[in-house]
């Protein structure tokens, strides 16, 4: 296993979930820390596949897509359902949480002063599927009854969500009571403690 | 011819590429693969558990600290079959119960990565790590000398350090920001303690030492050492009559 470094930069952002699945699962990594000035310069941007950080390493295995880091974390740790059909919910949970993080990243970047209010305005639409998965479950978790990246996926878009609008999950109480309980699990609360993590910006921009 | 010349383009890009190397702004290190608490059964002083105090503390480990006041508790470690060989300091981390300070040392510096990157590296560590805890001993048994031996015991310090010890790390560290290897160790961690611990009884030792000079300037500004040198951490206050006293009953030390 490993040694894990990951490199990218001085945000929350992507590297999000990952960080927090990384502490979760008893892990110790690395992190390269990319400064922007130094990104556009593009002589690490040419060595990225995708030309896109974060990139990831695991020994020699070098990755980028930080789904694609997510699941291979996945696969490493058995956080990715307990079989086939299991791995199959988890993937179908994960990329509906890709697609509510593409929304948030657009209004972020794109939206934010003239398009925040409609988007919180607009959030319990989003909300409520997860909210009905989580529900149904009665784990606590998106599938199966352990954790998987989709859950650390998940976990860390809603704490995003929770510094834009503080009261969006308070009509949604699987969802409240999924982000209370995994914030209490040990190691994900000594990482949100940490100074590293709290002084992070969620995104690049500095809006949040 | 030209699909010859393409492919050697190509091929020396795609090496370039590899060795380009950026400057990252800064790196971080992430270790949660601690499964519980680091406790530290000691006295409330400095003496031996000192150096495992910094080396934890630029390893960025938080530990909580047990301190022993009277006898009888003492006594409950050794009759609880706490204590390897009846002595502290006692460290309990990663479910061991460790003693012996260079071993606990030894532990740390490795998990933490802070013992080089291989075995010739580690061994220049040690040379150096073992020289600055012989100096940092002296200034040890200072507080359980009488006042004249204790005289004594000081010049000899300030002799031995600035004729033996503090010209080996000057010469270490000319041109080298540190000690082996380029990167931080536990002997660069000893180096800080060492040389603070001198400047507390001569505070103008480092005087004709510009490179060590230098080199502790740099190590506060780390922010773990900085959070270390600030009032409220875990760093002891050199050692006062109250330590004195309390080793000696705990022990039953005769003088």
């Amino acid at each position: 296993v490993g040694p894990y470094t990951i490199t990218y930069f001085a945000v929350r952002g992507r590297c999000g979930a990952l960080r927090i699945m990384l502490a979760d699962q008893g892990q110790e990594w690395k992190e390269v820390v990319v400064d922007f000035p130094e990104w556009m310069k593009g002589t690490l941007k040419s060595t990225c596949v995708f030309g896109q950080l974060p990139k990831f390493q695991d020994g020699d295995l070098v990755l980028f897509q930080s789904n694609a880091i997510l699941r291979h974390l996945g696969r490493k740790h058995d956080a990715y359902g307990k079989d086939g059909d299991e791995a199959a919910l988890v993937d179908m949970m994960c990329d509906g949480v890709e697609d509510f993080r593409l929304k948030y990243v657009k209004m972020i970047y794109q939206e934010y002063d003239t398009g925040k209010d409609t988007y919180i305005k607009d959030l319990p639409n989003h909300l409520d599927k997860f909210e009905a998965v989580l529900a149904k479950n009665k784990t606590g978790f998106l599938v199966g009854n352990k954790s998987s990246f989709a859950d650390y996926n998940l976990f860390d878009l809603l704490l995003n969500h929770l510094v834009l609008s503080s009261t969006c999950l308070d009509s949604f109480p699987s969802l409240k009571s999924f982000v209370e309980k995994m914030s209490a699990r040990p190691k994900i609360k000594a990482f949100l403690d940490s100074e590293a993590y709290k002084k992070l910006p969620i995104n690049g921009n500095g809006k949040q | 011819m030209l699909s010859i010349k393409t492919c050697t383009a190509f091929c020396t890009r795609i090496s370039v590429m590899e060795t380009i190397v950026f400057s990252p702004l800064h790196t971080v290190n992430y270790n949660f693969t601690m499964s519980g608490k680091v406790v530290l059964t000691y006295f409330n002083g400095r003496g031996k558990m000192e150096s495992i105090r910094w080396l934890l503390a630029v390893a960025g480990v938080e530990f909580e600290e047990v301190n022993l006041t009277k006898r009888e508790e003492y006594l409950k470690l050794l009759s609880d079959g706490e204590l390897m060989y009846e002595q502290v300091p006692l460290v309990e981390i990663d479910g061991m119960k460790l003693v012996q300070t260079k071993a606990i040392l030894s532990y740390i510096a490795a998990k933490y990565h802070l013992y080089g990157k291989d075995l010739k590296e580690r061994v220049m560590i040690d040379m150096y790590a073992e020289g600055l805890r012989d100096l940092m001993e002296m200034i040890m048994v200072l507080p359980f000398l009488s006042p004249d031996a204790k005289k004594t015991k000081l010049d000899e310090i300030k002799s031995k350090a600035t004729s033996r010890y503090l010209p080996v790390f000057e010469k270490a560290l000319a041109g080298s920001q540190y000690l082996v290897g380029n990167q931080l160790s536990c002997a660069d961690v000893h180096l800080v303690e060492a040389t603070l611990m001198l400047e507390e009884k001569f505070p103008t030792i480092l005087s004709e030492f510009p490179a060590l000079k230098a080199f502790q300037a740099r190590m506060k500004s780390l922010p773990a050492i900085d959070k270390f040198l600030q009032p409220g951490s875990k760093r002891k206050p050199q050692p006062d009559d109250v330590y004195t006293k309390t080793v000696f009953e705990v022990l039953n030390l005769k003088i």
